[in-house]
């Protein structure tokens, strides 16, 4: 039985450091709650009992002014009732919700993919903390911040220190790992709360284990681009969204006449306060397919004054606008390519950015490390998340074993980095690409042509998989494969070619066969494979092991 | 004044006299944890049923009066069919296998295997009472670091009464390891601060239970002097007390050989019986089959002479006196409710027995 507590509980001021008056908290209500993991209809593959608090704290809006923010803490009973270790906590980053009554604090469907985190058949042992961002909840009155900057991150990061402060004053054991993550919109957010912590002094003593973001438009510039290009979008409601809450937020004062056709213009502010999509379907928006539908001609030309406007606004407040990042921090982005939602495109720029800044692909995360992964069959977003889900919920559950000593574990750092190049080889030359030809050659292994010379090899073989040149050459580009690299423990291990010094003598062959049978290769080979070993993973089926990739 | 303080239990008085018995102790990692575990090559350079009951025929050639041991888990019964026959042996908490046993696969950090690896030998004629078994309060690495907290590590120690009548207490023991890797990339320091704290609650202990005997503590203790401060962290804090006076063995027979990690100590108390090494060996030659050592550590043994008889009082007593019939107490004598893995003390029928509850 659901019971409502509503206990103020006001800090006292005297005691308190000026971190922890920011971090006061108010229960709204308490409550014995079966989650279940759903995959959708009544379809259900795990439940869990679990304790629900909502509770609200303070935070700010767009402008910095103070505002109350609502959400949501889910801890398993068990872990509360002390019958099993907690390990950590999830901050997690809710999606796009259609309805205000579907935020996690109304128990809507925002609830159901902490739900489905908690209550999975692998039943991790964490707590989960969600805020229901600005504008819905308690800060309903407020605008909406839809995928506009960092308001939403911050919301989410108070929300994380309220509740930090919430299981000190209850003993609640909080565990050793801090995970941050969020699927679509939520994969915007985790972005931008990591940002945070390296910005801003308030939130640097959050230091998150992993980022998790997936799907998330994280180049708002870029997305509103590609939306005016390709005159598509899977959700068009959702970027009428996006360019009012810019407006509206960054007071850009953009007439709704000048950026949006009729009916949208003159029912624009009502879908903006009530944030009910239902506003949009009545006008008939939802069965619209392309922008030019809704936009007005002037906007969707990018050089028009209300367009140049909004993506000026739209750059300034970018992810990575002020942002140093601490690249000793791991993430994890994962995007579809055949995402028509949220286009891939807005993620392909942050990539290289970050490796620009320092953070290195790797097997697996060590001190730094920026693994991404763009999943190759053919996902629309929400199927996408699905996968996105699997992953995370596989890379929580067993962080606790992988880092169990606080650091990262060398027996599985040995055997994935060992194994996974040499079943690259193999799952190579099973499609019947010839690695030998091709290296033997030289083009690659002694590094005097272009690495996407190797390209058009892969043709036929690419076909047989449904896919083209074009879509391996994009893989390439999204993840920073360095197929030369391939190609130099391939020349290394079969053909002597030392990749340091490719003219000289080849390696003895007892040497090489010793090193292919301890499955080993050099370190420093191994470094850049992981996107690589995903994206041809799940080429070659192999979906099964795909999960550790999240790790 | 300070011995007076000590008088807690039962304690007896005792007289000054001469005696010269001398008895061996020994010991010995027997390296048995399996060498597979599921799909986990746990041990794959381990000695295995084969190599154990090499190790077993050797522990009975030698004949050592006191054997104690560590890592016995596997392998144990094969390594008893050699020493059954003139030994005495404490009990056996069990190995490391997933057979029989509930565990939570998604949660692997919440295992822990509740043995410690840990045995105690002692020939026929001796008279050896078990009176605890303390795991660590703090270890390193589960998964890795030699995974030490996958077991439940600790010391046991032993009250021991030579042929003469003389008594000593016995500490056997098995403390944290570190991986090569680790050490040779300097990445163990909380390998070593888990082993300072061991060595921090094994001086406690022993300070607890100090009374008039002389204390020998011995086993794995995966320590050296060069990078261990066990110095000032066990020998100056027991020296200093006044009330004891440590010592090791490879010391003071002048550095035999190279510092070996598993060390036998030993504290004469003041006032207290006193003991003095009289051989010390690191048997490389003997321990091997094939040119190969038996395990991944050699024995270390030493045998020590009685010089003198305690006028103080030995206060050691797991209370058994006092124990209730019908109900369990753990090994310090504690009434336990509902007692579950371990062994635990039954007080039935008069008698007060060791019970290994699984």
């Amino acid at each position: 039985m659901k019971k409502i507590l509503y206990i103020y509980i006001i800090m006292c001021a005297s005691v308190l450091t000026s971190a922890a008056q920011d971090a006061s908290y108010r229960i709204l209500s308490e409550s014995d709650y079966t989650a279940k993991a759903q995959l959708g209809g009544n379809f259900s593959f795990g439940s869990r009992q679990v304790r629900l608090m909502v509770y609200d704290y303070p935070s700010t809006d767009a402008d910095g002014k103070a505002v109350t923010i609502s959400g949501v803490i889910m801890i398993p009973s068990d872990i509360l009732d002390g019958s099993v270790p907690c390990d950590g906590i999830v901050m997690y980053n809710h999606y796009t919700v259609g309805s205000p009554n579907d935020v996690p604090s109304k128990c809507g469907k925002g609830l159901n993919e902490i739900s489905a985190l908690l209550a999975n058949p692998l039943r991790p042992n964490y707590i989960v903390v969600a805020s229901d961002y600005i504008g819905y909840g308690s800060s309903f009155d407020h605008n909406v911040s839809y995928i506009c900057g960092d308001t939403n991150g911050r919301n989410a990061l108070d929300g994380l220190l309220a509740a930090k402060q919430l299981f000190d004053d209850r003993n609640i054991p909080q565990g050793k790992f801090l995970f941050n993550m969020g699927y679509s919109q939520g994969g915007t957010e985790s972005m931008f709360a990591a940002k945070l912590t390296d910005t801003e002094s308030k939130y640097k003593d959050i230091r998150f284990d992993k980022t998790f973001s997936g799907g998330g438009p994280l180049d708002f510039e870029q997305i509103y681009s590609i939306y005016v290009a390709r005159d598509a979008c899977d959700d068009i409601a959702d970027v009428i969204l996006m360019l009012m809450s810019v407006n509206e937020n960054y007071h850009l004062g953009i007439d709704y006449k000048d950026m949006f056709q009729e009916p949208v213009a003159s029912k624009a502010l009502d879908y903006f306060r009530t944030k009910d999509k239902s506003v949009m379907a009545d006008i008939g928006v939802l069965s619209k397919d392309s922008i030019h539908q809704v936009l007005t001609p002037d906007f969707m030309n990018l050089e028009s004054e209300p367009a140049k406007k909004m993506r000026a606004k739209l750059k300034e407040i970018s992810l990575t606008t002020g942002w140093e990042p601490d690249i000793t921090k791991n993430y994890y982005i994962e995007h579809s390519r055949h995402d028509n939602y949220v286009p891939i495109q807005s993620v392909r720029g942050i990539i290289p950015w970050m490796r620009d800044k320092g953070f290195q692909p790797s097997l697996v995360p060590g001190k730094s490390s920026l693994q991404t992964c763009t999943v190759v069959f053919k996902l629309k977003h929400q199927q996408s998340g699905i996968v996105w889900a699997i992953q995370t919920m596989a890379a929580i559950q067993f962080w606790p074993v992988l880092y169990y000593e606080g650091e990262q574990n060398r027996h599985y750092r040995d055997i994935v980095g060992d194994l996974d190049v040499m079943k690259l080889i193999k799952t190579l030359e099973s499609w019947g690409i010839d690695l030998r030809k091709i290296v033997n050659e030289g083009s690659l292994a002694r590094n005097r042509s272009n690495v996407f010379d190797l390209i058009p090899n892969f043709g036929e073989t690419l076909g047989k998989v449904g896919l083209t040149t074009d879509d391996l050459q994009e893989m390439l580009e999204d993840s920073g494969i360095d197929m030369i690299m391939v190609a130099r423990v391939y020349g290394y291990l079969k053909l002597g070619i030392d990749p340091l010094n490719p003219t000289a003598a080849p390696a003895e062959e007892s040497a090489r066969t010793q090193l292919e049978e301890r499955i080993e290769a050099p370190l420093y080979l191994l470094r850049s494979y992981e996107q690589t070993l995903a994206n041809w993973f799940l080429l070659a089926g192999y979906d099964v092991n795909y999960n550790l990739w999240g790790l | 004044m300070i011995l007076a303080i000590l008088l807690t239990f039962c304690g007896s008085l005792t007289t000054t006299a001469q005696t010269g018995e001398q008895f061996s102790i020994a010991t010995l990692n027997v390296d048995g944890l399996p060498q597979k575990l599921l799909v986990l090559k746990v041990n794959p350079d381990g000695p295995g049923n084969g190599g154990t009951a090499r190790i077993g025929k050797y522990l009975m050639q030698k004949g050592y009066d006191l054997l104690m041991l560590q890592e016995d888990f596997n392998y144990h019964e094969v390594l008893s069919v050699f020493l059954e026959d003139n030994y005495k042996m404490d009990e056996w908490t069990g190995d490391v296998d997933v057979v029989g046993r509930t565990i939570d696969y998604l949660h692997l950090q919440n295992h822990r295997f509740d043995c410690d690896g840990l045995m105690a030998c002692w020939k026929n004629d001796l008279t050896v009472m078990s009176a605890a078994r303390m795991p660590w309060q703090q270890n390193f690495g589960k998964f890795s670091h030699a995974m030490d907290e996958m077991v439940t590590k600790g010391f046991r120690r032993y009250e021991v009464t030579l042929r003469s009548g003389d008594r000593i207490v016995v500490y056997n023991m098995h403390m944290d390891a570190a991986d090569d890797v680790d050490e040779a990339t300097q990445n163990d320091a909380k390998d070593k601060a888990a082993r300072m704290a061991q060595w921090a609650q094994l001086k406690d202990d022993v300070l607890q239970q100090l009374d008039s005997r002389p204390i020998i503590i011995v086993g794995d203790m995966n320590s050296l002097y060069s990078r261990d401060d066990v110095k000032s962290v066990f020998i100056d804090s027991i020296n200093d007390s006044g009330r004891g006076t440590v010592a090791d063995v490879w010391m003071e027979m002048n550095k035999q050989g190279e510092e070996s990690v598993d060390k036998i100590l030993y504290i004469n108390p003041v006032l207290g019986t006193m003991i003095q090494p009289v051989a010390y060996t690191v048997d490389k030659v003997g321990y091997q089959y094939e040119g190969k050592r038996l395990s991944d550590h050699y024995p270390v043994a030493a045998t020590f002479k009685v010089v003198s008889r305690a006028t103080g009082i030995e206060t050691m007593d797991d209370g058994r006196s006092k124990m209730e019939e019908g109900r369990v107490y753990d090994l310090r004598g504690q009434q336990v409710s509902q007692p579950k893995k371990g062994i635990f003390i039954e007080k039935k029928g008069g008698k007060s027995d060791k019970r290994v509850f699984r």
